[in-house]
């Protein structure tokens, strides 16, 4: 049967509320009797506190408090923690003692407005004893003199394998070894990080924060404030862009903490700089990977080395290395394959989630390795790549868990074919000053928490007396579309249109249990709940459709919102006449939950094909032509979904080629605005052709996967191996900017 | 407490007489692109501002004969939609169609490029490739100095505290060959890591004159002198271009910084002016 | 003419005067968010760089946090929602609606007014011009080519997809 709603590009639910300015995000919110924080952030990568001096600023009008670590709880948590009880290491404070990277929490001010605040902030006076500071990893492993925590700088090793690749090596045909660097990059979503705290009379504090998982803020805030879960009310604020840099719990705690002490409602909003330097960046890396391979191109073993700087909190630097690790088995098949990562403090800004949580970094590793593995033997990059990729329902070599209906053989034939990278190769390079380059790269990326934490969602759905419907959630749409597609879902399901349905996010109080809005699960697994929670009403509608038309469900017939008795149409009674009636009648009311949870761990899959055009007097790239396919199993909305995929190679084009938070060997950062700090604009982006392979994979709603991380995945490397492909060079070091390229140039 | 106050003449001359009593606790803010990210950065502070972005007499691009000048408070996109800029200052227009973005054009004027001296100045670059003369005023009156002798260091520049840029000014350029190349980091809203302006008088295929400015390679915009007298007379060829691109690199003094490497500039140095004679002449 | 240590400005929002004493260094940004509750101009870095906080001052688009307010004293700002009166901003909007140029919105705002702005300048604009007009408008969540799109559809005069 051909699908109503699933499968159509129906516009966003909240959409006219943006174009009409009538969003209210954080910053925009106004409680009676608000106070402003603002934060005074370290100056200096690493030192002591010596003294610090408050009195100028507490004594400017309109300033109420001005908080230092003295004041404040000395309670650590790790701002990464996610749900009740997870187990970190916990380093955090909601003031540091001690800074530890340009950018650390040193005090806050609470006044008045924010103006106030900011003067206030300007005021306090700090003396710190500077100490020697270590800026990258390897130096933070050797220096014994620089301890950034009391246990030293070695935050973590991980290691995973499988097979015994050492005993690959010796007999090896061919043995390619490659040095990879990911640079530290921001989120730059437009909307800074900004949270709103009040507390009631009754001790409850209520946080409205446009985060991604509510009730790991309040896991979070219940602990370091020592409160009962339920006298925190966690409320997600519409998110002006988080790609992952939401997603931890960094100002709630704070700002949680200042509505209490004061007794009044805060708003703390960052400004750009403060956002850049004090949330969460992602990981900077520098991999050694190695490969043995037949002449013919199969992949016989691989190792990789993995150094992960943390920055100067732990944050999710553990539990990131080894999902980075598990995400290098899924994409190729290999038999022999060991991986080692290292987690190191450093006194830079704290690395954290963003968008694929590590995948980026391991795609960016894998696929300029293997391009050079591809030159190296004289293959087609794409024929390289098809030799050794994944087979649908292969299994993890790891976690022997099924990759599901992984179809990135397909995204790849497809792409070669849509991007015309046969006729792109044959044709000759062009002498002069510009060279053309090609460029694929393929990528993987998880979809749920299946096998690695909970994986848990639940839904109540109610119709009302007219067939109106809300679907309470816990979930947390970022702008990309969530809610819409869920309503679509429900709506197919129902056979009524989707304006019908409310879609309610996230509240601790009020909605229901999410674990929260990463992992691009939310479609796979939350729209598996609303279409399992649409199913549930829909048995009840006819379940008590039966007891008004005195028959039994199986001689029920349904369409468009109605029931009828098999045969009679006309006399057909719509939903919300079935619901009011039976409310009567029946006494019962029309609201169903369910809990789901995942079962199976798929793989969304991606490759993306680049042309770039090089400016070899310049060393200036621009990329030319860009073709991403994605394995989405079914688009539920493809205008999202392509809407997704578009974002997601605009960052990718900015990791390959611009993006770089820059730190000195003394720490100090170098570009903490976008005036340097750059963001692809729109001259500067290609036209993106998307394509989608929809296979369908068992366990999403109507076969669907997710996309808002394989989004950016593959494409950095695609560009790389672009430009690498223009140049015969073989870059390992992103972002390829003008003054790396024309270096190595001129080295010849 | 605060820092900061506002003043708003209403005319030039209240504007100078104010300037001349504040001294240099004046700041003179005209569309403030400069000076509100400044305030931001906290790179200033403690100051009057002395808001002349209504004075009528800064205002309009006036030709006159052979000369255009600009009133100050000229914008970027004054200049991008003056036919006179368009046909007789075609490097000044190719530098306002790559400054900044659409949005910042409507406010940045070219009287804060210039006394913002910074040595990426857009709009500094092609006026000096111009020879363009700047028409600063105070109290006691007014005087007139080569854009070349404003500067003299990166956001130094020669005026007196109670001195305002009124107008600058430059003889049409009707008979020449002439082109500026930007180079950033993107198409749009990046600052310069080196910019190059040309203007050229040629007869046949023979180069009579040339002015070479260039932006961000030194502590201010300046002129390539001898690459200048190099090429005049020549006509023009791989091999002088070669030379000359060579020669350029000695007169410049780039710096490394977080947008590039000194070696970088130098090198794009060479490059740049090679493509600005190629293009102009094309 | 009197040096000040506040001044006093009414601005024209959105054709309501609003009446404000602002310190002198207060952007145009402030006054219009924490002054005249126009918070449908959003503040993504405060200096220029991304603009999220794009209105148009008396008949030019400018960025609001690099105009002084005291500057904008006596005159017209019209933001995303008094362009709204305007058939041209009703069609964008519609339009960015329909084509899926908004995600998480925040560039929104700023988006359709330099997109209005330049539609009234230049009503057949090749994609490219559409992408350099766009330029000081940042947005992270849509890589741009829908709102391309959405700005093409509307100047082609065909609004509904
Ligand atoms: C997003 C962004 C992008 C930018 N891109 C570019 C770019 O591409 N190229 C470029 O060159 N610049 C760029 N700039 C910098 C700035 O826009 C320009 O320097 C602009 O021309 C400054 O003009 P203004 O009227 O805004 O100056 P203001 O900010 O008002 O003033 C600048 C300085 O000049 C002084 N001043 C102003 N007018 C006079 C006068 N008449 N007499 C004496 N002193 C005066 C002020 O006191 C101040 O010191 C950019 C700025 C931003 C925010
Ligand atoms: S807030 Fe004004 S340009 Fe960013
Ligand atoms: S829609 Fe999110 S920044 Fe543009």
């Amino acid at each position: 049967m051909a699908l109503k709603y699933v499968g159509h590009s129906l516009p966003s639910k909240d959409a006219i509320l943006k174009v009409t300015g009538q969003m209210f995000y954080t910053g925009d919110m106004q409680l009676a009797n608000m106070l402003y924080a603002k934060l005074l952030l370290s100056p200096v990568a690493h030192g002591l506190i010596k003294k610090i001096d408050t009195t100028a600023a507490e004594n400017m009008a309109g300033v109420v408090k001005v908080f230092t670590y003295a004041d404040v709880p000395k309670v650590p948590y790790n701002s990464y923690i996610w749900y009740f009880g997870q187990d970190e290491p916990k380093t955090e404070y909601l003031l540091s003692d001690k800074a530890r990277f340009v950018g650390d929490r040193i005090a806050v001010v609470v006044a008045e407005s924010a103006a106030i605040a900011a003067r206030a902030v300007r005021a306090i006076k700090v003396e710190y004893e500077e100490l020697p500071a270590a800026t990258n990893p390897f130096e933070a492993l050797q220096g014994g003199q620089v301890a950034i925590h009391p246990g030293g700088n070695l935050l973590d090793e991980v290691e995973f394998q499988v097979g015994d690749p050492e005993q690959v090596w010796p007999g090896a045909e061919v043995v390619i070894t490659d040095t990879i660097t990911t640079p530290r990059t921001h989120h730059a979503a437009m909307e800074t990080h900004a949270c709103l705290a009040a507390c009631s009379p009754d001790g409850q504090v209520t946080i409205w924060s446009p985060c991604q998982g509510v009730y790991g803020v309040r896991a979070n805030v219940a602990e370091v404030l020592k409160l009962p879960l339920n006298k925190v009310r966690v409320i997600k604020a519409p998110v002006g862009g988080s790609f992952g840099g939401k997603q931890e719990t960094l100002l709630e705690p704070l700002t949680a903490f200042l509505a209490r002490a004061t007794g009044r409602p805060v708003l703390l909003v960052l400004d750009r700089r403060e956002t850049i330097l004090a949330t969460r960046t992602r990981t900077a890396t520098k991999s050694v990977i190695k490969s043995a391979v037949t002449a013919d191109g199969t992949l016989l073993a691989r190792d990789i080395e993995t150094v992960i700087d943390a920055g100067a909190y732990t944050a999710n630097s553990r539990v990131i290395a080894r999902a980075m690790g598990k995400k290098h088995f899924r994409l190729y098949r290999i038999p022999h394959m060991h991986y080692k990562a290292t987690a190191v403090y450093t006194n830079t800004p704290v690395a954290g989630g963003h968008r694929a949580w590590g995948s980026p970094q391991v795609c960016a590793v894998t696929e300029i390795h293997m391009d050079h593995i591809a030159r190296q033997l004289g293959l087609d990059p794409v024929e390289l790549r098809l030799k050794n990729l994944v087979q649908p329902y292969d299994r993890d070599p790891l976690s022997g868990h099924s990759l599901g209906n992984a179809r990135v053989r397909d995204c790849l034939h497809t792409g070669a074919r849509e991007f015309g990278w046969w006729q792109k190769r044959e044709r000759p390079q062009k002498n002069g000053r510009f060279r053309r380059g090609i460029g694929v790269a393929c990528g993987s990326h998880p979809i749920s928490y299946f096998s690695a934490h909970q994986d848990l969602t639940s839904m109540s759905l109610k119709m009302h007396e007219d067939g109106s419907l809300t679907l309470n959630t816990g979930l947390h749409d970022m702008g990309c579309g969530l809610t819409t597609a869920l309503a679509q879902i429900v709506a197919e399901e129902l056979e009524i249109d989707p304006s019908l349905i409310n879609v309610m996010e996230a509240d601790t109080e009020r909605g229901l249990y999410d674990i929260g809005t990463y992992a691009s699960r939310n479609t796979y697994v939350g729209g598996a709940c609303a279409l399992k929670v649409a199913r549930k009403l829909k048995e009840l509608l006819l379940q008590q459709a039966a007891i008004l038309f005195k028959t039994t469900p199986e001689y029920l017939a349904t369409g468009a919102g109605k029931i009828w008795v098999k045969g009679q149409e006309t006399q057909s009674r719509s939903y919300g006449e079935i619901v009011a009636a039976a409310m009567l009648q029946n006494q019962v009311d029309f609201i169903v939950s369910t809990t789901h949870r995942s079962a199976a761990l798929p793989v969304a899959y991606a490759a993306h094909f680049a042309e770039v055009e090089v400016d070899i007097e310049t060393g200036l790239v621009q990329v030319v032509d860009f073709v991403a396919v994605h394995d989405v199993g079914k688009a539920i909305n493809p205008g999202f979904v392509e809407g997704q995929i578009h974002g997601g190679v605009q960052m990718g084009i900015g990791y390959a080629l611009y993006e770089e938070i820059k730190i000195t060997p003394e720490g100090r950062p170098l570009n903490d605005s976008f005036k340097d700090y750059f963001v692809v604009n729109a001259p500067e982006m290609p036209e993106v052709r998307v394509f989608l392979v929809e296979k369908g994979e068992a366990g999403g709603p109507f076969g669907a996967k997710g996309v808002g991380e394989i989004a950016t995945v593959p494409a950095a490397p695609a560009v790389a191996n672009a430009v690498n492909n223009a140049l015969g060079t073989n870059f390992c070091d992103l972002p390829l900017t003008p003054a790396k390229i024309l270096a190595r140039l001129k080295q010849g | 407490m605060n820092s900061f106050a506002y003043i708003k003449p209403r005319t030039k001359e209240e504007a100078l007489s104010v300037l001349h009593e504040l001294g240099a606790r004046a700041k003179i803010a005209a569309g403030c692109t400069n000076v509100l990210p400044d305030i931001k950065a906290k790179k200033l502070a403690d100051c009057v501002l002395v808001d002349i972005s209504s004075l009528a007499e800064l205002k309009g691009i006036k030709v006159t004969g052979e000369t255009i000048t600009l009133g100050s408070l000229v914008t970027i996109s004054e200049l991008l939609e003056s036919e006179a800029v368009a046909s007789d200052a075609a490097v000044l227009w190719q530098a306002a169609k790559v400054f900044a973005d659409p949005l910042t054009r409507n406010r940045a004027t070219i009287g804060g490029n210039l006394a913002n001296a910074s040595p990426a100045g857009d709009g500094i670059v092609p006026l000096m490739a111009l020879g363009a003369i700047v028409t600063v005023e105070n109290v006691n009156g007014k005087r007139e100095i080569p854009l070349e002798d404003l500067f003299t260091g990166p956001g130094q520049n020669a005026l007196k505290p109670d001195e305002l840029i009124t107008a600058v000014s430059f003889a049409r350029a009707t008979n020449t060959k002439s082109n500026f190349i930007k180079f950033g980091l993107r198409k749009s809203m990046a600052i310069s890591l080196v910019s190059i302006a040309v203007v050229m008088e040629t007869n046949g295929d023979k180069l009579d004159r040339i002015r070479i400015a260039l932006g961000a390679l030194a502590p201010t915009p300046v002129r390539a002198k001898k690459t200048e007298e190099l090429l005049a007379g020549k006509q023009i060829g791989p091999e002088v271009l070669e030379q000359a691109s060579e020669l350029i690199k000695t007169e410049v003094e780039p710096i490394t910084d977080v947008r590039a490497s000194r070696e970088y500039r130098l090198h794009l140095t060479g490059v740049l002016l090679k493509r600005a004679i190629e293009t102009a002449l094309a | 003419m009197e040096i000040m240590n506040e001044v006093k400005v009414t601005i024209n929002v959105n054709g309501q005067q609003v009446t404000a004493t602002v310190a002198p260094e207060e952007s145009l940004l402030d006054f219009l968010r924490n002054r005249a509750g126009a918070t449908e101009v959003k503040c993504g870095c405060n200096k220029g760089d991304c603009g999220t906080c794009t209105v148009v001052l008396d008949g030019q688009t400018v960025k609001s946090c690099l105009v002084l307010a005291a500057q904008a004293d006596n005159k017209q700002v019209l933001t995303v929602k008094g362009l709204e009166k305007e058939q041209l901003m009703q069609d964008l909007q519609v339009s960015f609606a329909n084509h899926g140029a908004v995600q998480c919105g925040f560039c929104t705002p700023g988006m359709l007014v330099t997109a209005k702005t330049f539609l009234e300048k230049n009503p057949q604009p090749s994609r490219q011009e559409i992408r350099e007009a766009l330029s000081g408008n940042l947005c992270r969540c849509t890589g741009y080519q829908k709102i391309v799109d959405a700005v093409a559809a509307v100047a082609a005069g065909k609004n509904d997809k």
